[in-house]
């Protein structure tokens, strides 16, 4: 009884602030995880963050850039085939982080960069991008900015055919994929290893993990694609966001743990 | 000055789209809608400069005769041919010549692509198979026992068969998607943050 009086008070309460009581765990979530990116980043500030752990696949991704350096091959890079403003926003963003520490990886090697994309949005913040690490526009020896990220099909399948063409075309010298990849993934990881192109490749779908590790020897698995601005970078501020999540990771796996001991001891 | 601009739309829009998500009232309802629709033009717009420049590449393809420029041409070709029918007087995209060259011609192409996969998956768990890495082996010994508990011939010789499938497909598998999905979900909420918050700003020039 007096719970129930307790719960629809709250419920009261939190209608009166405007405040969907569905959305409650979510928003305590939003800002526990706020407050541990402050504390991180503080953390980090005085130096007493932790270091990385090693994960091949971004060492890979950095010898990817270097070989292209070394051959004057341009490597390519997908940032996935989510859209931006769709469901997978936030993976297509973790894509464009990974180029924006990519794409300065290669301006500072000297190496080549083809850049393509299935949303157009996309294309102009991969321009963007592009152009500030020096790889397009106006530097004297940047290509053209559509020559570096290139648009090619919002469709994920006809996206995979544009990239399947350019990697039997153009054969990169490596093939880099971070992003939202679905099935599709497969056709363009098998012309890889059909014409012996190396690569990396990243999901944060589990769809396409399956293929990404029969294709790839160092796959990036789900989560550690976020960790790209923290590996390939190196910027004080991806390092923090990357601890604040693995604090948040363990207080839900914590959370789990508790709550199926609550339930598996629970009487009767 | 350039900068500081986008900045400061990209912030505000993310926080009334983020606030709008947690709290009702009519005047973030009302901004989170009117967001929302701002989303739907900017997105039509870049769809059609992005149509321009794939435009623009394979032109410069065909004049410069370089290595594919056929395929350039052939696309150049259908893509004139979609919007001169989509724009024709009681043409757009319902109008019968175009539905028709969906559902005949970019229907079927779209299947033929999918259909390829099944190929490259044998072509794909062939390789696995001859790297034979730990991962790729536990991939494939777990691909062969859920393809086998699938097919009635091999439950009739081990009743066994339909049971480890099904086992290994809600316990194990299960786990792993909902770890991968509970990570890349914290991911996500992180990426946004920087963004919303303006500490991610890579996509300004």
């Amino acid at each position: 009884m007096l719970s129930a009086t307790s719960t629809m008070a709250t419920t009261g309460l939190l209608g009166d602030l405007g405040l969907d009581a569905d959305r409650l765990i979510p928003l305590v979530v939003l800002l526990c995880f706020s407050a541990f990116m402050l504390l991180a980043n503080l953390m980090q500030q005085r130096g007493r963050a932790a270091g990385l752990r090693f994960i091949p696949g971004f060492a890979a991704a950095r010898r990817l850039v270097d070989g292209a350096a070394e051959s004057g091959v341009p490597v390519h890079f997908s940032p996935g085939t989510g859209l931006l403003g769709g469901r997978q926003t936030g993976d297509s963003l973790a894509g464009l982080l990974a180029l924006n520490s990519v794409a300065a990886h290669a301006a500072a090697a000297r190496a080549r960069l083809v850049v393509t994309t299935p949303d157009p949005v996309a294309q102009a913040a991969g321009q963007n991008i592009a152009r500030n690490a020096g790889l397009a526009g106006r530097a004297a020896t940047a290509q053209r900015d559509d020559d570096t990220v290139r648009f090619l099909a919002p469709e994920p399948l006809a996206y995979a055919a544009g990239v399947m063409g350019l990697l039997n075309r153009e054969k990169p010298s490596g093939n880099l994929m971070l992003g939202a990849l679905g099935d599709e993934y497969l056709l363009m990881g098998q012309t890889a290893v059909g014409l012996g192109v190396p690569q990396v490749a990243g999901a944060t779908t589990p769809e396409a993990l399956p293929f990404i590790v029969a294709t790839t020897p160092d796959p990036i698995v789900g989560e550690e694609v976020f960790a790209s601005g923290a590996y390939l970078s190196e910027a004080p501020i991806y390092r923090a966001s990357l601890l604040a999540q693995d604090w948040l990771r363990e207080l839900i796996m914590a959370i789990i743990v508790g709550l199926v001991l609550l339930q598996t001891l629970r009487p009767g | 000055m350039r900068r500081l601009v986008p900045l400061v739309i990209a912030v505000v829009a993310g926080l009334v789209v983020l606030l709008d998500f947690f709290f009702s009232g009519r005047l973030l309802d009302a901004a989170g809608r009117q967001v929302v629709d701002w989303v739907t033009v900017v997105t039509a717009v870049a769809l059609l400069l992005g149509a321009v420049s794939v435009a623009e590449r394979h032109l410069r393809r065909v004049a410069r005769r370089e290595r594919g420029w056929h395929e350039s041409l052939a696309l150049l070709t259908s893509m004139l041919l979609v919007i001169a029918f989509g724009l024709a007087p009681g043409g757009g995209p319902s109008s019968p010549v175009v539905r028709w060259v969906f559902d005949y011609v970019y229907t079927p192409l779209n299947a033929t692509i999918f259909a390829l996969l099944a190929f490259f998956v044998v072509s794909a768990a062939y390789r696995a198979f001859r790297v034979a890495s730990r991962e790729a082996t536990v991939m494939l010994f777990v691909a062969v026992v859920v393809l086998i508990g699938q097919a009635p011939l091999f439950a009739s010789l081990w009743p066994g068969f339909p049971w480890l499938k099904d086992w290994l497909l809600q316990y194990p598998m299960t786990a792993a998607m909902r770890a991968i999905v509970i990570g890349v979900a914290v991911g996500v909420m992180a990426t946004s943050l920087r963004v919303i918050s303006g500490v991610d700003r890579y996509y300004l020039e």
